[in-house]
């Protein structure tokens, strides 16, 4: 299914937008429904100029493709007070004092904790789906926010976590530009451990596609 | 024996999880992030599924890397 590119109001959003939200409902893969959620949710708002990023754990849920999991989707918009009617029309809604818009049939709750990027707009990725585009937070400036929370937090499991998105797209990674935010974040250390680890995570891929046979005369 | 259908099982729980979830950062603010690190095998172990489900995904044609920084999800 690809849908056409929508020019219509905000409100009264176009029909097809709410017949594919319908069936995402059906789509028993949460980070594919969760992707879908976006997705309606930035064509929704696009009128407006308002292009809202994907970042926190769901941004690492597509990075390493469900292997690090998540409820929430965590959201950056610019002008976030102008999402809430979109999301209310998408069928979302909040409690007094809850931060979490939320919708039970979709099982996705959306929280908007920032309305600027702690990263570069420059390097997102842009994720195409059904012919709409959903916003991610780049694998860079996710890594750096992994190892903040690593140096500062004393989070061990998110530096583990950090050297995995490193390892797992280190072809894709802009090093140059890494290093530069790290030394920005004063995380630089950190992230000099987490490449390391990368390299033992690369080391062990190299490992294991060595033959069986190769793997007999190792010792 | 109990026979549980698993997606109106799911179905029925995930309503209350996902109230629980939110009432609870509600009133308590958001849980901090598991500190516990993997031990080593284990993150290996875990690191190595992740890159196979990314080649699966790309072969299979379920994600696709369309351009520079830029995928298609299928």
């Amino acid at each position: 299914m690809c849908l056409p590119r929508t020019d219509g109001a905000l409100h009264g959003m176009d029909r097809r937008l709410m017949d594919f939200l319908d069936s995402l409902k059906r789509k028993k893969n949460p980070l594919r429904r969760a992707f879908g959620v976006l997705a309606v949710l930035t064509e929704a708002l696009k009128p407006q100029g308002i292009k809202p990023i994907l970042v926190g754990g769901r941004a690492l849920e597509f990075y390493t493709l469900g292997g690090y999991a998540t409820k929430d989707i965590d959201l950056v918009v610019s002008g976030r007070e102008r999402v809430k009617p979109v999301l209310e029309e998408m069928g979302f809604s909040r409690r007094l004092g809850e931060r979490h818009w939320y919708h039970e049939e979709l099982d996705v709750a959306i929280e908007i904790p920032d309305e600027i990027l702690a990263g570069s707009s420059e390097k997102i990725v842009t994720v195409e789906i059904d012919g709409m585009e959903v916003f991610v937070i780049s694998i860079e400036d996710l890594a750096i926010d992994r190892l903040a929370a690593a140096k500062f937090w004393e989070s061990r499991a998110d530096a583990q976590w950090a050297a995995k998105l490193l390892a797992l797209h280190m072809n894709d990674i802009d090093l140059e530009y890494l290093k530069k935010a790290a030394r920005e974040r004063h995380v630089e250390d950190v992230l000099a451990e987490a490449l390391k680890q990368a390299e033992v995570y690369i080391d062990a891929v190299e490992g294991q596609e060595l033959s069986p046979q190769d793997r007999s005369f190792e010792t | 024996m109990e026979r549980v259908d698993y997606d109106e099982y799911i179905n029925r729980l995930k309503k209350r999880s996902s109230r629980f979830h939110i009432s609870w950062e509600a009133q308590f603010g958001k849980s901090p992030r598991s500190n516990r690190p993997r031990d080593a095998e284990e993150d290996i172990v875990l690191f190595l599924l992740d890159r196979k489900r990314w080649q699966k995904a790309l072969a299979d044609g379920s994600i696709e890397k369309v351009g520079p920084r830029r995928y298609r999800m299928r």
